[in-house]
C-alpha cells in the first residue's frame, strides 16, 4: 500500500519531467523560426518619407536651418563642437525628446532630403543636392538621450578596440547611453545578430552572400577599422627581417616549403645566411576572423590554394600544426624553433617580434604598419549599395598597400530596428566611431579607414531607418 | 530505519504537514530530478541539433576521413571525423596505459602499505592533483614538459625506435602530438584513478586479509591475491572513468595535440581530438551542416563518456555494497 503510493509519486513527477522536456523541444523549434520572419515586413515602408509633407510648417524650416550651421561656424575644429551650434542643433533633436512622435517626424523631415540622395525619391532632388553639398562642413553631436541599452557581440579581434570606444562614449559623451559588447567570435557574432539577439554585430568577415539573402536581407556592413595579419617567425639565427613573397608563403603552409633555406625563401632574401631547419607552420585550430583574412589572402595569391583548401575562417589545412587564438599561435611560435604562424600585427609586437616585409601586388616588401594596412583598403571602387560595403581588400594594388589585411565589420540593420532611440544611440555611437574615435586606433594597434571608405561607411550608416524614417543625419566628413 | 520512518509518516499527514517534511521532501525531489532532466534535456537538443548531418552523412560523420569545412573547386564540403576520433581513442589509450599502473600502486601503497602520518597529506596532494584546471596542465605541457619530452623522449626514440617501427617515427621539430597528449592525460586522470583505488580497497573487508594472512602469506601475496582481487570490479570502474576524464579532455588536449586534421602514422605527428575539434570550430562554424556534425560528435563523445561513467559507477557500487554486508 505505501510503497504503492510511492511509486505512484514517482510516476507523477516522472510524467512531470517528460511534459516538461516535450514542452521545452517544442518550444526552441518555433523560436528558431521566428526571426526569420521579421525583417520582410518593413521593406514596404520607403514610401513614407514623402508623408513629411503632410507637416508642412516642419518641411521648410528644417532645410534652411541646415545651412545656416556651417555659415555660423565654418573653420570650427571637427573635434570640439562649439556651443553656439551645439545648442542649436541639439534644439532641433532634444527637445522633442519629450513628445517622440513628433521628433520622428520633425527629424525626419530634415533628413529625407539626405536620405534622397542615397535613394530614391526624384522629387525634392534639388533640396537634396543642397543639403548634401552644405553637409560637409557641418557639425554634429550625438543625441543625448536617456535609458537605452545597446547590446552587441562579435569578433575578438576589435574588442581592446570596442571596449576602449564604449567606455569613453558611455562616460563622457553620451551617459544615458548603455553599450555591451561580448567578444565571442565573429560566427557567434553574426548568428546572435541574425537571431535577433543583439542589436549590433560584430564581425572580421562579411555574412555570406547566402545567409544575407535567407536569413538578414536587411544586414548592413559598416567597416570599422583594418586590421593587419602577419607571418611571425621564430628564427634565433636570423638577425635580418626577413622578407617573405606571396610563392613562399603558400608554398610553407602547403607544406611544399620543408627547411628555411628554401630557394623560394632564399630568393627573397638575398644576402641572407638561412638555417637549415625545418619550417613548421603554425595555424589557428579554432575557427576565426584572422584565418579568414590569411585565407583570403592565399586564395587570391594561389589558384592551387583557392581550389584545393579555398578561403574561410577554419580551411582543411594541408601542413602544420593548430593553436587555439592568437596567442596560442603566438605562444607556440616563440616557443619552436623554426615555427611560422599568423597573426594580428598586436600579438607579434606585443611578443617582440618584427614586423616581416611582404610583397604586394605591385612588388614591393613593405611591413604590416598602420599606414600600409590602411592602404590595402585604397584604390578600390567602393559600391554605392550600402548594403554591399563589405568585401575583402587582400592583395591590394597600391603601391605601399601591405597584402595581408581586412575589415572589421559591424553589423547593423536596414529598417528592422523597432526602437526610434534606440536606433539613434547606435547609429551616432557607430558615426562617432567612424570620425573622432578612429583617432584611437592607432595607439591600439589597429589602422585606420581610408578617407574613401569611411564615407562610404558613414554613407551606409545613413541608410537605416526606422519605420521608414531614417535615424541618423550627420555631415559625412 | 530512516526508511521505516519516513514511510510511516506519509500515512500520518498531521504530524508530516506540522514538521514540514513533505514540502522538504517533494523540493528535494524536484532538485534532484532537475539533475536527471539536465542531462536528458542536453541528449535531447544534441539529438535535434545533430539530425541535419545524421541524415546527411550517417555514421561516416564519425568514420570519415575528410573533414573539411569549407567548399573549393577541387574539395567538397565533407565532415568526416575520424581523424579526430582516432586521435582522442589513441590518446585516451596511451594515457590509461600509463596512468593506471601507476595510479593502482598510487592507491595500494595509500590503502595498505602507508603509515597514516603520511596517508593523509599523500592523500591530500593527490586529490589536490585532481582540482588543477585542466588549462594549467595545458600551459604546463606547452611551456614546461614538450621541450623537456622532446630532448628526453621523442627524440632518441624517434631516432632509434622509430628508424623500424613507423608509429614511433618523426620528425618531431613541431613537439605535438598524440603521445605527449597522452602523458599530459595520464597525469591529469591519475588522480582520479588513485582515489577511486584507494576507496575500493579501504572497502575490503579485514577478514579477507587475515584469512590470507593466517594461512602463512607475505604482504604481497595478501594484497595480490585477496584484496585486489576482491576490489577488482571497483579497479576497473576507477580506471573506466579515468578514460572517461581522458577521452572528454578538451582544453589540454587542444593546446598539445597539435589540431591536425591529417592521418600520420607515427604517435609523435600531430592529431585531434574529437573534443577539442568541437570546442575549436563550433563557435564560428561555416554552414549549419559543419555546425551539426560538430555537434554528431560531441553527441558520440556524451554518449559514449555516459556510458562509460555509468557502467563504472555500477562497478564501484557493486564493489561498496558487496561490502557492507561482510562487514
Amino acid at each position: 500500500m505505501k510503497t504503492s503510493r510511492r511509486r505512484m509519486m514517482l510516476a507523477v513527477f516522472s510524467l512531470l519531467m517528460v511534459g516538461m522536456l516535450l514542452l521545452s523541444a517544442c518550444a526552441s523549434a518555433p523560436a528558431a523560426v521566428e526571426p526569420t520572419a521579421v525583417p520582410a515586413e518593413p521593406t514596404a515602408v520607403p514610401a513614407e518619407p514623402t508623408a513629411a509633407p503632410v507637416e508642412p510648417t516642419a518641411a521648410p524650416v528644417e532645410p534652411t536651418a541646415a545651412p545656416v550651421e556651417p555659415t555660423a561656424e565654418p573653420t570650427a575644429e571637427p573635434t570640439k563642437v562649439p556651443e553656439a551650434t551645439a545648442t542649436q542643433a541639439s534644439a532641433a533633436t532634444e527637445t522633442p525628446a519629450a513628445t517622440e512622435t513628433s521628433v520622428a517626424t520633425a527629424t525626419v523631415a530634415a533628413s529625407a532630403t539626405v536620405a534622397a540622395t542615397a535613394t530614391k525619391a526624384a522629387v525634392t532632388a534639388p533640396t537634396a543636392t543642397q543639403a548634401a553639398a552644405a553637409a560637409p562642413s557641418g557639425e554634429w553631436e550625438p543625441r543625448q538621450l536617456s535609458n537605452i541599452v545597446l547590446r552587441g557581440s562579435g569578433a575578438t579581434f576589435p574588442n581592446p578596440l570596442y571596449q576602449v570606444w564604449i567606455s569613453v562614449y558611455t562616460k563622457n559623451i553620451v551617459p544615458g547611453v548603455q553599450i555591451s559588447y561580448q567578444s565571442v567570435g565573429s560566427g557567434q557574432g553574426q548568428r546572435d545578430f541574425i537571431a535577433y539577439l543583439t542589436d549590433f554585430g560584430g564581425s572580421d568577415s562579411a555574412v555570406s552572400s547566402n545567409t544575407v539573402n535567407t536569413q538578414a536581407p536587411d544586414a548592413i556592413h559598416i567597416p570599422m577599422v583594418l586590421g593587419g595579419v602577419m607571418p611571425m617567425y621564430n628564427l634565433p639565427s636570423v638577425k635580418t627581417t626577413l622578407r617573405f613573397s606571396a610563392e613562399s608563403i603558400v608554398g610553407i603552409y602547403f607544406g611544399s616549403i620543408k627547411k628555411w633555406n628554401d630557394p623560394r625563401i632564399a630568393a627573397d632574401n638575398p644576402g641572407v645566411e638561412l638555417p637549415d631547419i625545418e619550417v613548421i607552420p603554425v595555424y589557428r585550430s579554432d575557427s576565426s576572423g584572422t584565418t579568414s583574412i590569411f585565407t583570403n589572402y592565399l586564395s587570391s595569391v594561389s589558384g592551387d590554394w583557392k581550389s584545393q583548401v579555398g578561403a574561410g575562417n577554419t580551411v582543411k589545412w594541408p601542413a602544420g600544426i593548430g593553436a587555439p587564438g592568437n596567442a596560442g599561435v603566438s605562444s607556440t611560435v616563440q616557443r619552436t624553433e623554426g615555427a611560422v604562424g599568423y597573426v594580428e600585427v598586436g600579438y607579434a609586437l606585443a611578443a617582440g617580434f618584427p614586423l616581416p616585409f611582404v610583397k604586394n601586388q605591385a612588388g614591393n616588401y613593405v611591413k604590416p604598419e598602420t599606414a600600409n594596412v590602411s592602404a590595402a583598403a585604397s584604390g578600390r571602387t567602393l559600391s554605392s549599395d550600402p548594403q554591399k560595403l563589405a568585401m575583402s581588400i587582400v592583395n591590394g594594388p597600391a603601391a605601399e598597400a601591405y597584402p595581408i589585411a581586412g575589415y572589421t565589420y559591424i553589423l547593423v540593420r536596414k529598417d528592422t530596428y523597432k526602437d526610434v532611440e534606440k536606433a539613434q544611440a547606435l547609429s551616432d555611437f557607430i558615426y562617432w566611431g567612424l570620425t573622432i574615435g578612429q583617432g584611437a586606433t592607432v595607439r591600439l594597434g589597429y589602422a585606420p579607414l581610408p578617407e574613401d571608405t569611411r564615407k562610404a561607411a558613414m554613407k551606409a550608416l545613413m541608410a537605416i531607418r526606422v519605420n521608414g524614417q531614417q535615424v541618423l543625419d550627420a555631415p559625412v566628413r | 530505519m530512516a526508511n521505516q520512518q519516513t514511510s510511516a509518516s506519509w500515512s500520518s499527514g498531521k504530524s508530516l504537514l506540522r514538521h514540514g517534511d513533505v514540502p522538504f521532501r517533494i523540493g528535494t525531489v524536484v532538485l534532484a530530478s532537475a539533475v536527471v532532466l539536465l542531462v536528458i534535456a542536453i541528449a535531447v537538443i544534441m539529438v535535434n541539433a545533430s539530425q541535419e548531418a545524421r541524415q546527411a552523412f550517417g555514421l561516416d560523420v564519425l568514420f570519415g576521413t575528410e573533414w573539411n569545412p569549407i567548399e573549393t573547386e577541387v574539395a567538397p564540403p565533407a565532415f568526416g571525423a575520424y581523424p579526430a576520433v582516432r586521435g582522442t581513442v589513441l590518446s585516451a589509450l596511451i594515457a590509461i596505459l600509463i596512468a593506471a599502473p601507476l595510479a593502482i600502486g598510487i592507491g595500494i601503497y595509500l590503502a595498505e602499505l602507508c603509515p597514516p602520518s603520511i596517508s593523509t597529506p599523500l592523500s591530500f596532494l593527490v586529490e589536490l592533483l585532481a582540482a588543477i584546471p585542466s588549462v594549467i596542465y595545458g600551459v604546463w605541457g606547452v611551456f614546461v614538459f614538450v621541450p623537456f619530452f622532446n630532448t628526453v623522449f621523442a627524440e632518441p626514440v624517434s631516432q632509434s625506435f622509430g628508424l623500424v617501427i613507423p608509429w614511433l617515427a618523426g620528425p618531431i621539430a613541431t613537439g605535438r602530438g598524440i603521445i605527449v597528449t597522452g602523458v599530459i592525460l595520464a597525469i591529469m586522470i591519475l588522480p582520479t584513478i588513485a582515489s577511486l583505488t584507494r576507496d575500493v580497497l579501504r572497502l575490503v573487508p579485514n577478514t579477507q586479509r587475515e584469512a590470507m594472512l593466517a594461512i602463512g602469506a607475505t604482504r604481497w601475496e595478501m594484497i595480490s591475491q585477496a584484496v585486489v582481487p576482491y576490489a577488482s570490479a571497483g579497479i576497473i570502474g576507477a580506471i573506466m572513468l579515468g578514460i572517461g576524464r581522458a577521452l572528454g579532455e578538451t582544453m589540454a588536449a587542444t593546446m598539445l595535440i597539435g589540431n591536425s586534421q591529417r592521418i600520420s602514422e607515427s604517435l609523435f605527428l600531430p592529431s585531434t581530438t574529437a573534443a577539442s575539434l568541437v570546442a575549436n570550430e563550433l563557435t564560428n562554424s561555416v554552414s549549419s551542416l559543419h555546425e551539426s556534425a560538430l555537434i554528431t560528435v560531441a553527441l558520440a563523445l556524451f554518449g559514449i563518456t555516459l556510458l562509460l561513467n555509468l557502467s563504472a559507477r555500477l562497478l564501484i557500487w557493486y564493489v561498496e555494497r558487496g561490502n557492507r554486508g561482510a562487514k
